[in-house]
């Protein structure tokens, strides 16, 4: 079978402190790397000075929809034939990938969806799960998809799929706009269960409390512009 | 008698900064007259309250003040819906110019690998 080369996109917005050891990781297993820095004022894009991997930045921060399109339009430019999107703050597990890449590969997919309610024992405080099962029952209303976790960075596309994505919401609403990409465009797509590391860094940075109000805000805001 | 004079000194003071200002802030003729104009209204009403009572009595709302708050009401709701689309689209331009220079970037990182 032909090789298909898997490009990573990973979009960053202040990541100095874990930047470089969350991309090292990822170039053990994946060479492509794309890093999109999305206006960062700290050295994120200095941390990983040296690696061999494709840097963007956008000048200003422009939300992480709109790095992850930026970085989808880059790695399609540069030939991938799968790729893959990846939080820069740790929170994933570059193992995950394949994971996410089979279903594409065999051709039983053309959209993989990371999932952290897939498989039990996940060590999500109980008020951000009510939070997040919010986002999800709203999704599943809004869109008719079951999907089981709404706000999940770690996804894979085959590049037919990924060249029919053209994120309009640039911040948080760009999730809930991806389903309305798979229901219009009939894309096939598989959830898997991955693994979210809630370190104190992610809790931290990642999906605060507050985020997680601003994810609900942002799926009324993407029904209300629908 | 106080909201009054407070209501036409402001009204007063925003129609003279509207036009020594004017060149300024490069405001544009249908942007300015639509603010003297309103102002201009404002003074009229808040010196003579009962020439709205006419046109309220005609759409059944019993004070002329009622009228005047109703269709403020209105009018500002339309001009945020209008400001807040003219936001969004102006954030899609940022977007595409930030997006197309990061991409055409030739002297970046991006285009070697590092």
């Amino acid at each position: 079978m032909r090789k298909m080369t898997v490009f990573v996109v990973v979009s960053v917005f202040n990541e100095a402190p874990v930047l470089r050891g969350v991309i090292e990781e990822l170039l053990s297993l994946y060479p492509h790397v794309v890093v999109v820095d999305d206006g960062s004022t700290d050295e994120s894009l200095k941390t990983v000075e040296g690696l061999p991997i494709f840097t963007l930045r956008h000048l200003v921060n422009r939300g992480q929809g709109a790095a992850l399109q930026t970085g989808i339009a880059f790695a399609m430019e540069k030939g991938a034939a799968l790729l893959v999107t990846f939080d820069g703050d740790g929170q994933h597990d570059p193992r995950d990938i394949e994971k996410l890449l089979t279903p594409i590969r065999s051709g039983e997919a053309e959209v993989s969806l990371g999932s952290r309610f897939l498989e039990k024992g996940s060590r999500l405080p109980l008020f951000r799960r009510l939070l997040l099962q919010g986002g999800i029952l709203f999704t599943r209303l809004s869109t008719g998809l079951p999907i089981t976790d709404t706000h999940n960075g770690l996804r894979a596309f085959s590049r037919e799929a990924a060249s029919k994505i053209n994120f309009t919401m640039d911040r948080m609403a760009h999730a809930s706009e991806l389903f309305e990409i798979l229901q219009k465009e009939k894309l096939r797509y598989r959830e898997v269960p991955v693994t979210i590391r809630y370190t104190s860094y992610s809790l931290h940075k990642g999906q605060s409390t507050w985020d997680l109000f601003r994810i609900l805000g942002s799926l009324l805001e993407r029904s209300f512009l629908k | 008698m106080i909201f009054q004079i407070l209501v036409i000194s402001y009204a007063v003071l925003t129609i003279l900064n509207a036009v020594f200002r004017r060149q300024k802030f490069q405001i544009t003729f249908w942007f300015f007259a639509s603010l003297v104009l309103s102002h201009l209204g404002i003074i009229v009403i808040t010196l003579f309250p009962n020439v709205t009572y006419p046109i309220a009595h005609f759409f059944g709302i019993g004070r002329g003040a009622d009228f005047v708050l109703y269709t403020a009401v209105i009018i500002i709701l339309r001009i945020l819906f209008y400001l807040y689309s003219q936001n969004r689209r102006l954030e899609q331009q940022l977007t595409h110019i930030v997006r197309h220079l990061a991409l055409t970037e030739k002297e970046g990182n991006h285009s070697k690998r590092s």
